[in-house]
């Protein structure tokens, strides 16, 4: 196995950790300092190939990140209604995890699975202590906050609101250039004080 | 009886890890290293690689020492990793009868075009423990490898084609064409991209068996062949070998051999019982990663069982089949009966001591 092949196991790993203990910040290994998207990049790597769709949302660098991830992975574009993995070149998708895919019923699987790139520093105050999350890889019935400053409430609250019909819903990464990961998936209980 | 927590042994659980390891290498002996596991437990590489779907002896052989000789368990380290790596193409379909064969043998007739070819195989020996191989030479083994080779080089090489034997049937219109089910499509199903849905399609048919678990297929085809189904099979040809894997360049849109994998081919001949019209012959059709001929077998046999029109015995009944014969499904389902059921236990323990003391449980109370 190659050292591309070595880190995308390794990175593989940390995305599972960060999916099995949900609010907490995990790292990605090995990130190329040079592109601001590297750290989207390794998590594309990792979960994005010619069998899976993509959309990329968001204010800025949206053509740029869209055309690193397909020169990468062979990943399908499709519209955000349809893609299975979406993600937002911003802390907040304006809204987009809305139309994102949910899922059936009879397959809650295909809910989509949303990759926020966040910026390097947050660039207000962090209100993240008015969040609290449970659920399972969460200890303790009182919950937690989730660890990763910069995330909006009123993002958190978009997540609630999509995943309250759950199984339906979608799972989230939210990712730094640095290489901190934190993820929420649809199985996370979240509340907003 | 109240609620019974399920809380801590986390130390526990991990200690539980650190003494399997004790347990697969604190003997005195060296430590396999997965090379020697690869060459010289080949069979059980074989059947690691057929179980989880990828055809990687290295990383099988790995996964066959990390579960300490549990194929299931290797099958699953493997069938997970094979679930992290991106579908980069498909490979152009191949011709079986292009495979570089190191055994081929039909029983259903004696004389073949090409000849039969024994090659490697335990079949012919008795099945007796060699006490030699516990302290066997090295030296001694090499030497005999090396006469086996001096004297097959005076031998004539085997032809790189050997023609499909069951076509002499088909030409003289002896085999009938395999009933489809009512699931086949246009495309080809892939069980990993698609849950299996039933009817099922034959390409999603012959995935789930040639992904199924040995003891598993070989159980049901059994009790198909003991009487419990009506395929009574011959063997018209049993190939191992290996077959080129071309691939079609996305730029240059040449066809290029980017390497070859060793399978094995099973095409059993059964006769149609109670049918129509002139008598003839189906096929049934096993094909599995690596050497493992029991498997081939049994996957051509309930491929041909599963193609009867009305099914009686479960290994005619294709979902019966289907849903069962997957060594990492099963075998999950059964391990996690280990998982703690504290409290389902405890709400069945309940309402048998309720109805011992001629009490009906209280949720049954009427109001």
């Amino acid at each position: 196995m190659d050292n591309s092949g070595r880190r995308n196991q390794k990175n593989y790993r940390s995305l599972m950790q960060a999916m099995s203990r949900p609010g907490r910040v995990f790292r990605l290994d090995a990130l190329s300092a040079v592109s601001p998207f590297a750290a989207a990049l390794a998590i594309g790597e990792c979960l994005l190939d010619p069998e899976v769709s993509l959309c990329v949302i968001g204010n800025g660098g949206v053509s740029t990140l869209q055309a690193v991830l397909v020169g990468a992975t062979q990943v399908r574009t499709e519209s955000l209604e349809t893609a299975d993995f979406v993600f937002v070149c911003s802390v907040q998708s304006q809204g987009g995890v809305r139309s994102a895919k949910r899922g059936r019923l009879e397959f809650p699987e295909e809910g989509a699975t949303l990759v926020y790139c966040m910026n390097s520093q947050p660039a207000c105050a962090s209100d993240r202590f008015r969040v609290r999350l449970t659920g399972p890889g969460i200890t303790g019935q009182g919950g937690i906050a989730p660890e990763m400053r910069g995330v909006l409430v009123e993002e958190f609250q978009e997540l609630m609101d999509v995943n309250a019909d759950y199984p339906l819903g979608v799972d989230a990464f939210f990712v730094r250039p640095n290489g901190e990961v934190m993820a929420l998936p649809r199985s996370t209980r979240i509340q907003v004080r | 009886m109240g609620y019974v927590a399920v809380k801590g042994g986390a130390a526990a659980i991990e200690n539980a890890e650190k003494f399997s390891l004790v347990r697969r290498a604190g003997g005195a002996s060296a430590l396999l290293k997965p090379e020697q596991i690869r060459e010289q437990l080949h069979f059980a590489v074989d059947r690691v690689m057929g179980e989880s779907s990828l055809y990687a002896p290295d990383l099988a052989a790995l996964a066959f020492k990390q579960a300490a000789g549990d194929t299931f368990e290797a099958a699953f380290i493997l069938r997970s990793y094979r679930t992290t790596l991106p579908r980069l193409g498909y490979s152009e379909p191949i011709g079986t009868d292009g495979m570089r064969v190191i055994r081929r043998i039909s029983a259903a007739f004696k004389d073949i075009p090409g000849g039969q070819v024994l090659g490697p195989t335990p079949d012919y020996t008795l099945r007796l423990l060699n006490f030699e191989l516990q302290d066997e030479s090295s030296s001694h083994t090499r030497q005999q490898i090396r006469q086996l080779l001096q004297d097959t080089q005076r031998l004539d090489p085997l032809p790189e084609r050997f023609p499909k034997v069951v076509e002499m049937l088909r030409r003289e219109g002896l085999l009938v064409r395999h009933r489809h089910g009512s699931g086949d499509g246009d495309g080809l199903v892939d069980i990993t991209r698609q849950a299996l849905s039933f009817p099922a399609a034959r390409s999603a048919q012959l995935q789930t068996l040639a992904r199924g678990e040995t003891g598993g297929l070989l159980a049901l085809a059994y009790s198909n062949m003991r009487g419990y189904g009506s395929v009574h099979p011959v063997i018209g040809e049993l190939r191992v070998g290996f077959l080129p894997v071309s691939y079609k360049n996305p730029g240059s849109g040449s066809v290029e051999c980017i390497g070859e994998i060793q399978v094995t081919e099973a095409e059993v001949i059964s006769r149609i019982a109670g049918a129509e019209g002139p008598a003839v012959f189906s096929l049934g059709y096993g094909l599995c990663f690596g050497h493992n001929e029991t498997k081939a077998i049994a996957m051509a046999v309930l491929d041909r069982a599963m193609a009867c029109e009305e099914p009686v015995a479960p290994s005619e009944d294709q979902e019966f089949v289907l849903t069962h014969v997957d060594g990492i499904e099963s075998m999950g389902f059964c391990n996690h009966y280990k998982l703690p059921h504290y409290v389902t236990f405890q709400s069945e323990l309940d309402r048998l001591r309720n109805i011992q003391i001629g009490q009906r449980p209280p949720e049954d109370t009427p109001s």
